[in-house]
């Protein structure tokens, strides 16, 4: 009954996204209100039929019903209730689900809130909204169906016993519960992980996110509102989308960090950049779509930038999902590589087309003009070159070299961390210095000496920190270069805030505190920037830090033996023991002592869990041993990769120290309070006040009063 | 406005400047091993540090990105005693990889050893940032255009130009400060 009910709440949500469109459409052209504000409501009522729908699914994992394969195939008798919840997108077939509800949850927010202020353009956003989710429909319910059950049934189609249906063929019976709870796979290990379980819904939601931008976009081109209306009514779906992606790709270098075993949190693996080329887009267009509010200019960059972002987040969607990754051959083979493919292209082309189509017709001239060469306009299109070249850059080192040189060369390439290492770190120090650069820089233009009375301080700043960095023997020109460039950007951030506080406290007699809480509350896009600015740069010692110094030792050693890692650090190995756990994995647990300049500072339990799999073979998963300080981690792992030892007498530990390594996920958390400041909705913006009237000049005008 | 451009264009080439120089250093030195030029029989006495940091150059056949040096397919474990035995005989890393390359192909490194693919996989990324850049340097010469058409069409200095001129004059830096600072929280 469970997969009935799934199935059928299913196709309605497909059959409402399709009449949404329909209505929408026909109600735009012939201007009938009822027609539209019936698409409204078909588009808003998928969402509590998907919720049926996964609410179906969930209850299934939860009551064990392993005659639906995606059950069987995620959970097992001794899996935790916490992984059978977390289960519902453990695989592909419930996260596609997950993923259309996730997409409904977000269409239907955004069709309420912005109904009131944005009916002319509610037609389009309803249409290309419903398209989206109707193509994860068609692929939830005839390609990777989350209810399909497995049925026995004598005489079945090519002699098979064995048939996967939702509903029952005739002279069908299910196959014995016992039967089917023996063969259930349980959930792959390696997902059994906090960061892991929050992970891809956060990635969900960050890339389902950036539908509501791409949408009303699409909605102005079509409907030829292309005023800033639609830039004003996503500004702030487009900041929550951006702040679940990048929640998403910290918590999933967490996940790689704690699970993976190799000790470092991004390893510039495919489905890593098919996640990360998104996030550079979206950042590009954060940043440059500023430009459009302030002074009217950019228009048509703006459209490829959001179209770009969300053409990214479909190709990664469909990189990921359909195999191309592995090789550009397994796609095709794949059930859901082709159509996703023919979506991802169709609705590319569509969208590129309908902006040349409106940029031709002269719909999106800039309304101001340049004034000058140190402007902020020119610094953000700068920042813009460097994201999309990053863009580019990986794009092409994760798919168009490797894609093409297995097409055309017949050679297969591996373009690793090697590359990337040598490619991207220049134009993220570019990025650095352009963010450093770009908040001081006024809009209109600023002159030399402004800029450089604005500079003086985080210059004279940046300088006393690079010789604190070499004094103190870090003397490797690649980190001081990259601290300097990341310090920068932090002093600029800094100073500015600290600006606008002091040029308060003396205009009105605040305090500081009330003076840093009223600037912050005035204008909290501008100062929850320079949060988030902050939080990239917390990011970025981190990532320096934990590059260029990791230190790596492995060795295998007796017990009692002490493993001397560099100067400072030693480790000994102490104990060794085997236990079982209660859902049934076996673990080898080693007790070692961390020793630093002859003191014991802390002992750790490196260990590796053997899961039970259905075939009766042991999986085993490493779970490093770690002692993290603000200073660095001292990261034990037990075994090697599969070849050391492991065992009371002796056993095999690889040992990294990642100096600063804690900064990447302080900085993540300092980045999302950023943006929460950013998001927050300003008291005196009401809904009413917000008209939606096409841009004029007069408003570029005072806009263009510069900071 | 020429003192200006002259500027924004050093700028950018002193940003551009960077990237060869910082291109140029290796993300990190891996430390000096005597074992990989030492010339041993016995491989029980080639570091696993050795080992590893051959293998740290090499990526899995079979695993996608997986470097080799944490890879646990068997392959990857016979892999890795192949570097030690090699690294026992006496060879040097370089020799080891090349060996690797002649019998398994490009895929087993992460930049292919062969120049052509090397050349095709570096080229992508800078045509596309040379094109990304005559793109911004195209936007801004368009900019300066319209700009100037403008100024020569007025009769007086435009809007931006004016506010720029006008808060250059003021000598009271702060007061400057909190007239932009206001001027922008009323957007």
């Amino acid at each position: 009954m469970l997969a009935e009910i799934g199935f059928a709440s299913t196709s309605l949500s497909l059959i409402a996204a399709l009449y949404a469109i329909g209505a929408a459409l026909i109600g735009g052209r012939i201007h009938s209100d009822r027609l539209i504000l019936s698409a409204r409501n078909a588009a808003i009522a998928t969402f509590p039929l998907l919720l049926i729908a996964c609410g179906m699914l969930l209850i299934a994992l939860i009551t064990e019903q392993y005659q639906i394969n995606y059950v069987r195939n995620t959970t097992d008798p001794s899996t935790p209730m916490f992984y059978r919840v977390t289960a519902l997108w453990g695989a592909q077939r419930g996260s596609l689900l997950f993923w259309s509800l996730t997409m409904s949850i977000f269409t239907a927010a955004a069709l309420l809130i912005s109904w009131k202020n944005d009916r002319r353009l509610m037609p389009y956003v309803i249409a290309y909204m419903m398209a989206a989710l109707a193509f994860f429909l068609y692929l939830n319910l005839f390609v990777e169906n989350p209810f399909e059950r497995v049925w026995l049934q004598p005489n079945g189609p090519n002699d098979n016993a064995v048939v996967d249906s939702v509903l029952i063929p005739p002279n069908a019976s299910a196959p014995a519960a016992d039967l089917l709870a023996a063969d259930a796979s349980g959930l792959n290990p390696l997902l059994r992980h906090f960061g892991m379980i929050i992970h891809p819904p956060m990635l969900y939601l960050g890339f389902v996110g950036f539908l509501i931008p791409f949408a009303f976009a699409m909605a102005a081109l079509a409907s030829g509102d292309l005023s800033t209306n639609w830039i004003k009514a996503t500004r702030r779906w487009t900041l929550v989308a951006w702040l679940f992606l990048s929640l998403g790709l910290i918590l999933g270098g967490r996940w790689a960090y704690d699970v993976l075993g190799w000790g470092g949190y991004w390893g510039w693996d495919p489905v890593e950049n098919a996640a990360f080329l998104p996030w550079l887009v979206g950042t590009a267009y954060l940043h440059s779509v500023l430009i459009q509010e302030k002074r009217g200019m950019l228009k048509v960059w703006n459209m490829f930038l959001i179209v770009g972002t969300f053409s990214a987040v479909i190709f990664g969607t469909f990189a990921t999902r359909s195999g191309l990754i592995e090789s550009v051959h397994s796609f095709a083979e794949s059930e859901i590589g082709t159509p996703m493919f023919l979506f991802w292209g169709s609705i590319t082309f569509v969208s590129v087309a309908m902006v040349v189509w409106r940029w031709r017709q002269g719909l999106l001239q800039d309304e101001h003009h340049f004034t000058g060469w140190l402007s902020r306009e020119s610094m953000f299109v700068l920042n813009n070159v460097i994201f999309v070249a990053l863009t580019l850059a990986i794009f092409w080192g994760s798919f168009g070299a490797p894609i093409l040189s297995e097409l055309y060369l017949e050679e297969d390439i591996t373009l690793g961390v090697d590359y990337f290492m040598r490619v991207t770190p220049p134009l993220f120090l570019v990025m650095y210095i352009l963010m450093g650069v770009a908040p001081i820089t006024a809009w209109g233009a600023t002159s030399i000496n402004r800029m450089g009375r604005s500079l003086l301080v985080p210059l004279a700043a940046t300088i006393l920190t690079v010789i604190a960095i070499v004094a103190t023997g870090t003397t490797t020109p690649v980190a001081v270069v990259g601290y300097a460039a990341v310090a920068m950007a932090g002093y600029v951030a800094l100073f500015e805030i600290y600006r606008g506080t002091a040029a308060r406290v003396r205009a009105r007699n605040e305090n500081p505190l009330q003076a840093l809480v009223a600037l912050f509350t005035r204008n909290r896009r501008r100062y929850g920037g320079y949060i988030v600015h902050l939080g990239i740069v917390v990011i970025g010692l981190g990532v320096i830090g934990s590059t260029v110094f990791q230190v790596e030792r492995q060795e295998t050693v007796d017990v009692g033996d002490v493993i001397q890692v560099n100067d400072e650090y030693q480790l000994r190995y102490d104990n060794f023991v085997v236990q079982q756990a209660t859902d049934g994995r076996f673990i080898d647990r080693a007790y070692v002592t961390i020793i630093r300049n002859g003191e014991e500072i802390r002992q750790l339990e490196p260990r590796i869990d053997r899961f039970v799999q259905s075939d009766n073979t042991l999986m085993p998963m490493t779970i490093a041993g770690a002692h993290s300080t603000i200073e660095n981690d001292f990261y034990v792992l037990l075994g090697g990769a599969g070849d050391g030892e492991v065992g009371y007498n002796r056993a095999t530990f690889t040992i990294y120290i990642n100096p600063l390594v804690n900064l990447v996920w302080w900085g993540g958390l300092i980045l999302i309070l950023g943006t929460f400041i950013s998001a927050w909705p300003n008291e005196t913006r009401s809904a009413t006040a917000r008209a939606r009237t096409t841009a004029t000049p007069k408003m570029g005008k005072r806009a263009g009063a510069m900071t | 406005m020429k003192m200006r451009r002259y500027l924004f264009i050093g700028l950018i080439v002193l940003l551009l400047g960077l990237v060869p120089l910082s291109a140029q250093q290796e993300p990190a030195d891996p430390p000096t091993n005597p074992e990989t030029a030492a010339s041993t029989t016995d491989s029980a006495a080639v570091s696993d540090d050795a080992v590893n940091e051959v293998a740290s150059r090499m990526y899995c056949p079979i695993c996608e990105m997986e470097p080799l040096h944490t890879c646990r397919a068997q392959t990857c474990i016979d892999w890795r005693q192949v570097i030690r035995e090699q690294l026992a005989a006496g060879q040097t890393e370089d020799e080891i990889i090349t060996y690797f390359v002649n019998n398994y192909g490009d895929r087993v490194v992460g930049i292919p050893a062969d120049d052509g693919l090397r050349l095709f996989s570096f080229a992508g990324p800078l045509v596309m940032s040379i094109v990304a850049l005559v793109f911004a340097f195209f936007t801004f010469q368009s900019w300066q255009r319209r700009n100037e058409l403008v100024v020569q069409s007025a009769t007086g200095p435009t809007e931006d130009v004016h506010d720029n001129k006008t808060s250059n004059t003021t000598n009271d830096a702060d007061t400057d400060y909190r007239n932009r600072l206001e001027s922008d929280l009323l957007h």
